[in-house]
């Protein structure tokens, strides 16, 4: 009872919050009614888009998202141009922590003690709520060399492990988060630029928006501390390189009647697991490699490192993966449910069948369901 | 710099180490190498894989891709479906699946899949639990094939002086001995390495700290059709008898890079701490969850070394070298002088340091210039066993405490039946026999 009592009055003044703060739901983050007084926003059909920060569901860890107005985009790939309708978004402001992300690697304990206690079990009925939780480090080095503050980018993870980590972040709460595209990552690192660079072509000026070419001995950079670009977003040039949808080979044709290409139309779905992009240049790369346009290519090398067969699923282990990480997007129109599994999900066999043998056979890595009431069966249990 | 080929002096405890060992054998007579014969380029080397876990495949995937006209032919494990899985990867790995011959009826499992895989092959992967090493490589270099030997190599004192003499068979057949104990194959910390001991460019080395911490790693689960020595064997982490704990299983390669650093001597005592604080449930078999170990080496050098698995605490993977003129970190490659300033870093190449150690394996056995990791792949191996053991006891231990030690861990016949437990050491209680004494009732 006296939790009630406790509690009570401060219900009642996060409701007073709310009906002065002109925001259209308490559970659409990011979205208002009326332009703010202070601070960027984008006009929508839906209201104003602002900066938002959020908290991941069950911890303290929070993480800040900017709104990207709509826009075309003439994307180019190698002789390829296609016209992209980029729809609004949010991106998260700075590249993924490891504050954030240790919180995912924390499910891999998590899941087995539920399967020490039979607990949450994954069944046919659920299991398109299931992520698999990154493997334990065997030797953490391979992933923190280059730092595992809180403030600096999670890095050495696959994309099959990033778009898990969107999985489990969304399930946990209301909002669809996902990688961005290629185009929408160009678009948005771009902030309405069409330079080199998002602040111009001289890369004197680099130092000043980007950790690059080893400036942080060995280390990546504590996360948005180098200037943003027009939008707010940091670190889009160097620090971790990016991972997006996209593999590296050229995206397909657009509309044949020359109308714009939906952001879907213009991602290059994977159809092997390498090469895939990298975006924006990192903590080790010269400034030509840091540009708007710069993409790295993912390899099998990268997990030259790794020591076991079949290779991790979710980590690289290798100079290369020390060299990646990844941001969020969070579109404004968010797809059917069931529209979302090729955000999240394996998007080859082989990728899943990897994962699960590493599950099942050699008990690296976990499997289990995300829901909003995670955290409190997570509380439970520890 | 990757083999053993340091000229410690003739009076150094490591070379009494060396000949103690087999000292009144009658292989000290043997004294002119009988070399087997370069394979030249051309010829086809059958390669053999016994203990088919995720570092077996990986291993024997690293030797098909270092070697061209190497071809797998034959899988050994004690349980048929981790030989089947192997297969499984191999046939699905394109760059290899090609240049393996493995069929249903070169498939063993059972507790003696060695020898018949051995019988079959021109070189031979050992990548079983370490408790096993020490019989399926004396097997190995006297049907007289080349080994890649998987760390550690040895559980147990007795276990490191029998690898030692089959070292010195395979030296005298000349037969290639590589040890994977991979840092010693990496070009970055190759290139570190040369920084302070031939450019000296932290000066003399003081002490080196030493760490190994790391969080938990997997475990198989159980089944009630298993016996408690299938349960044992398939989670062998857990068992001291099979794994030799975690200072040894895993934070070897920590230890192994410090007596690169001081010349694979042995060291001359240790002192440690160690227990179980987290991981305390049954299901984690007996072994610690943390040590931290003294070392004093000759000529006033220590090491100051740590290790852990525990989730959720701060991890750390380096040695850092504290000299005379400056300081170190391995495997962050860089060097800095007294001031903290960073002096140097590597830029070099980064090829896997898995399919380099490979690549000279086969190069060696391709050109008749054997290899031979032995000496350092031993007394590295005895360092952890040496740290298990002071953690274990609680006493400051000799050198020749730990290498004199009599016991051998395990059961001295295998078979699938409901093996004991050892219970969890406890410092200041535990004797060193205690361990090998619950196998004997």
């Amino acid at each position: 009872m006296l939790r009630v009592i406790t509690t009570f009055p401060i219900a009642i003044a996060l409701l007073a919050a709310v009906g002065i703060c002109p925001q259209l739901h308490a559970e659409t983050p990011g979205l208002m009614a009326e332009p703010p007084a202070e601070g960027r926003s984008v006009k929508t059909d839906q209201g104003y888009m602002v900066e938002y920060t959020d908290t991941i569901p069950g911890t303290d860890v929070t993480f800040a998202m900017v709104p990207v107005p709509g826009g075309e985009y003439e994307f180019k790939q190698g002789d390829k141009t296609l016209h992209v309708q980029i729809e609004p978004f949010w991106m998260s402001k700075t590249e993924v922590t490891w504050a954030e992300y240790k919180k995912f690697m924390n499910l891999a304990i998590v899941f087995a003690k539920f399967d020490d206690q039979k607990l949450r079990q994954v069944t046919d009925e659920n299991k398109l709520d299931a992520v698999t939780a990154p493997s334990k480090l065997y030797d953490p080095g391979f992933t923190y060399d280059t730092g595992d503050e809180p403030n600096q980018p999670a890095v050495s993870m696959t994309q099959f492990a990033a778009k898990q980590y969107t999985k489990w972040l969304s399930l946990l709460g209301q909002n669809f988060y996902r990688l961005p595209s290629e185009a929408e990552w160009e678009y948005a690192c771009r902030a309405g630029s069409t330079t080199l660079y998002s602040f111009g072509d001289d890369e004197d000026e680099l130092e000043e928006y980007a950790w690059y070419d080893d400036m942080n001995d060995m280390q990546t950079g504590p996360v948005g501390k180098k200037k943003p670009n027009a939008w707010g977003l940091h670190d889009m040039h160097g620090n971790a390189g990016e991972w997006v949808l996209d593999s590296a080979n050229p995206p397909a044709d657009g509309p044949a009647d020359g109308s714009k290409a939906t952001v879907d139309q213009a991602v290059s779905w994977p159809t092997e697991v390498f090469p895939r992009v990298v975006k924006g240049g990192s903590w080790d790369s010269m400034a030509d490699e840091c540009t708007v346009t710069s993409r790295a290519e993912s390899s099998q090398d990268w997990k030259s490192f790794d020591p076991n067969v079949p290779s991790s699923s979710w980590w690289f282990a290798s100079y290369e993966g020390q060299l990646v990480g990844f941001r969020l997007v969070r579109p404004l129109q968010a797809p059917e449910r069931s529209n979302r599994e090729k955000y999240w999900q394996a998007d080859l066999p082989v990728i899943l069948d990897h994962a699960n043998r590493r599950i099942d056979e050699e008990g690296k890595g976990e499997r289990g369901i995300v829901d909003p009431e995670l955290p409190q069966a997570i509380e439970k249990i520890q | 710099m990757s083999d053993s080929s340091s000229n410690p002096s003739p009076n150094s405890r490591r070379d009494f180490l060396k000949h103690s060992a087999i000292a009144g054998s009658a292989l000290a007579a043997m004294t002119v190498p009988q070399y087997a014969h370069a394979a030249g380029t051309d010829e086809t080397l059958r390669v053999g894989l016994i203990g088919c876990g995720g570092r077996g495949r990986g291993a024997a995937i690293d030797a098909l891709m270092a070697d061209k006209n190497a071809r797998l032919v034959a899988l050994g494990d004690a349980f048929m479906d981790r030989a089947e899985g192997a297969l499984t990867d191999f046939t699905a790995n394109a760059e290899v699946s090609d240049r393996v011959d493995v069929t249903k009826e070169t498939m063993y499992d059972g507790f003696d899949n060695f020898k018949k895989v051995i019988d079959s092959v021109d070189v031979v992967v050992l990548a079983t639990p370490p408790h096993f090493r020490p019989e399926h490589l004396r097997y190995a270099v006297e049907a007289g094939k080349h080994c890649f030997v998987e760390k550690p190599v040895a559980v147990d004192a007795p276990g490191v002086k029998h690898v030692q003499e089959s070292c010195k068979i395979a030296a005298e057949k000349g037969l290639s001995i590589v040890s994977g104990l991979c840092w010693r194959y990496d070009h970055a910390v190759r290139a570190t390495m040369q920084q302070i001991l031939e450019e000296k460019a932290i000066g003399d080395i003081v002490a080196i700290e030493s760490k190994y911490n790391a969080g938990t790693l997997w475990h198989r689960g159980d089944n009630p059709e298993w016996s408690r020595m299938e349960y044992q064997v398939r989670n062998w982490l857990y068992y001291t008898w099979l794994s030799g704990d975690h200072i040894a299983e895993q934070a070897i390669h920590s230890l192994d890079k410090c007596a690169w650093m001081l010349g694979d001597e042995a060291p001359i005592s240790a002192m440690g701490i160690g227990g179980r604080q987290q991981r305390t449930d049954p299901k984690w078999g007996h072994i610690f969850d943390h040590f931290t170990v003294f070392f004093e080496f000759p000529n006033g050098k220590h090491v100051y070394f740590t290790c852990r698995q525990q989730d959720n605490t701060d991890t750390f993977v380096d040695e850092r070298v504290l000299g005379t003129n400056g300081q170190a970190e391995v495997l962050k490659n860089v060097v800095y002088d007294n001031n903290g300033k960073r002096t140097w870093r590597y830029r070099g190449d980064r090829p896997s340091m898995y399919r380099v150690e490979h690549q000279e394996f086969f190069k060696s056995i391709r050109d008749g210039k054997p290899i031979a990791n032995g000496d350092y792949m031993c007394n590295s191996t005895m360092l952890a066993i040496m740290g298990r053991m002071a953690c274990y006891t609680g006493k400051t231990l000799t050198w020749e405490d730990c290498i004199n030690d009599t016991n051998r861990l395990g059961p001295t016949t295998y078979d699938w039946v409901d093996l004991p437990e050892p219970p969890v050491a406890i410092p200041g209680r535990t004797q060193l026999g205690d361990l090998a004494s619950v196998y004997q009732g």
